[in-house]
């Protein structure tokens, strides 16, 4: 696009009225959270891209009936989420969720916070071990909350659980990440970051 | 530097997992802006039908009922059938459009495939097109009828199952609607008529989706094995009970 980006609103006013190059330009700021939601609940990479893509679509034919002013974002996550959670219904298999890091260090765009350049390899080894000790419903809320950065009510609608089940889940999730990590031996190495 | 012995409360366990959120490795990101530009472009012709019948106003009264389909049973004060139940509530939803919300436009055969039941039709003939959804968690099956024209819906016929770990689909209506017990072969049924009323779902909590309104005209609703059955369309009492009749 050329000039100043358009506002969110503005793009949702024009995707209203059937431009479908602005609705483009909002699936270009949203694809990556959509995608990443999708994986989240499927566990799989095709899935969670059908799903994102066909959740676009129905989010497309439904914006006529979005509240202009609202925000889009939870709306469309509630949307992905819907279509995610059907085709890993669909799919019949329950593929669990598996959390990985990247050898290298987090992109420019993804810059970390000075905190983040603190925490160890080894730490971040002993944490990734004990993640894949969780249950996925564990693993799940906590990618969620902690990965995806979802607001508690986003996370709700996602995993299609009442908001007080996110914060209990949430709660016993990280009472058994600590326990897992207490009986985690830290590593005597250096770091091993890309298990 | 950090260690393990950090990770021991939790207030630091979630800075840690925090810290390692910019590291996680997810697969790539498609191109979904393209994709989905060109399933529009490709769909287009297909887009669902709409609505042109004029009685299908916006409804801005107060008093409503809601038709709450499923275990709802704390919830209900009035009638019911099995796994439909009436209740009555105090503030009506928000406005609706005129626009049908009927899913994706398949074929019969798709729609059969894809269902989770079998397909139940009316006798009478094919329908014009069928459209699955599922949106709320209940696989939803619509056959439309159009008029001879073909630029009007005539007759709305969906079906679902009626799944027992969902709250399910709720009708509000406004005042001046009726509800009235029927009999559709040996199966309890009811049917709606009078003002407009507008159709919701609730999900699994019992809370209102947001994507979720349409307005409907007199609608019979019944019930057929494990399946809901909502019929809308047919012009009279009589008529809809005659064709749910005839849907096997």
């Amino acid at each position: 696009m050329e000039g100043r980006p358009l506002e969110e609103a503005e793009l949702i006013e024009q995707a209203k009225r059937g431009d479908t190059e602005a609705y483009a330009e909002i699936v270009r700021r949203y694809q990556q959270l959509a995608f990443r939601t999708a994986f989240v609940v499927t566990g799989q990479a095709e899935d969670a891209e059908d799903a994102a893509q066909e959740a676009f679509v129905k989010a497309y034919r439904a914006l006529p009936h979005f509240t202009s002013g609202l925000p889009l974002r939870p709306w469309l996550l509630r949307i992905v989420a819907n279509e995610a959670r059907n085709r890993r219904r669909s799919a019949g298999r329950a593929s669990g969720l598996v959390v990985r890091v990247s050898q290298d260090r987090p992109s420019v765009d993804a810059a970390p916070s000075a905190e983040a350049a603190l925490l160890a390899s080894e730490t971040r080894t002993s944490l990734l071990d004990a993640i894949g000790q969780l249950r996925d419903d564990d693993r799940r809320v906590i990618a969620c909350r902690y990965f995806l950065d979802l607001s508690e009510a986003e996370t709700a609608e996602v995993l299609d659980l009442p908001r007080g089940t996110v914060k209990s889940r949430l709660s016993r999730a990280l009472a058994r990440l600590r326990l897992a990590l207490a009986t985690t031996d830290p590593p005597t190495t250096e770091s091993s970051d890309d298990r | 530097m950090t260690d393990n012995r950090r990770l021991h409360d939790e207030s630091s366990v979630e800075s840690a997992l925090r810290e390692l959120a910019p590291t996680i490795a997810y697969p790539p990101t498609p191109d979904l802006a393209t994709s989905v530009r060109a399933a529009l472009t490709d769909r287009e012709a297909l887009r669902p039908p709409r609505f042109r019948w004029r009685l299908f106003r916006r409804s801005s009264l107060a008093a409503v009922v809601a038709l709450v389909l499923l275990a709802g049973a704390a919830l209900a004060v009035g009638f019911g059938l099995r796994g439909l139940s009436i209740v009555f509530v105090d503030t009506p939803p928000p406005g609706a459009s005129e626009e049908l919300r009927l899913g994706e436009p398949v074929t019969l055969a798709e729609a059969q495939a894809e269902a989770p039941f079998r397909i139940l039709l009316p006798t009478m003939s094919k329908p014009d097109e069928v459209y699955a959804d599922s949106r709320s968690g209940i696989h939803q099956v619509t056959l439309v009828y159009r008029s001879p024209a073909g630029d009007e819906v005539d007759l709305l016929v969906t079906q679902f199952l009626a799944r027992p770990e969902l709250d399910a689909a709720v009708k509000q209506v406004g005042p001046g609607t009726s509800v009235e017990a029927v009999i559709v072969g040996d199966q309890e049924g009811f049917w709606i008529a009078g003002e407009p009323h507008v159709l919701t779902y609730v999900d699994p909590r019992g809370s209102v989706i947001e994507d979720r309104i349409r307005l409907v005209g007199d609608v019979l609703v019944w019930q057929a094995g494990d399946l809901t059955l909502r019929l809308e369309g047919a012009g009279s009492k009589e008529a809809a009970v005659q064709i749910a009749e005839s849907i096997e």
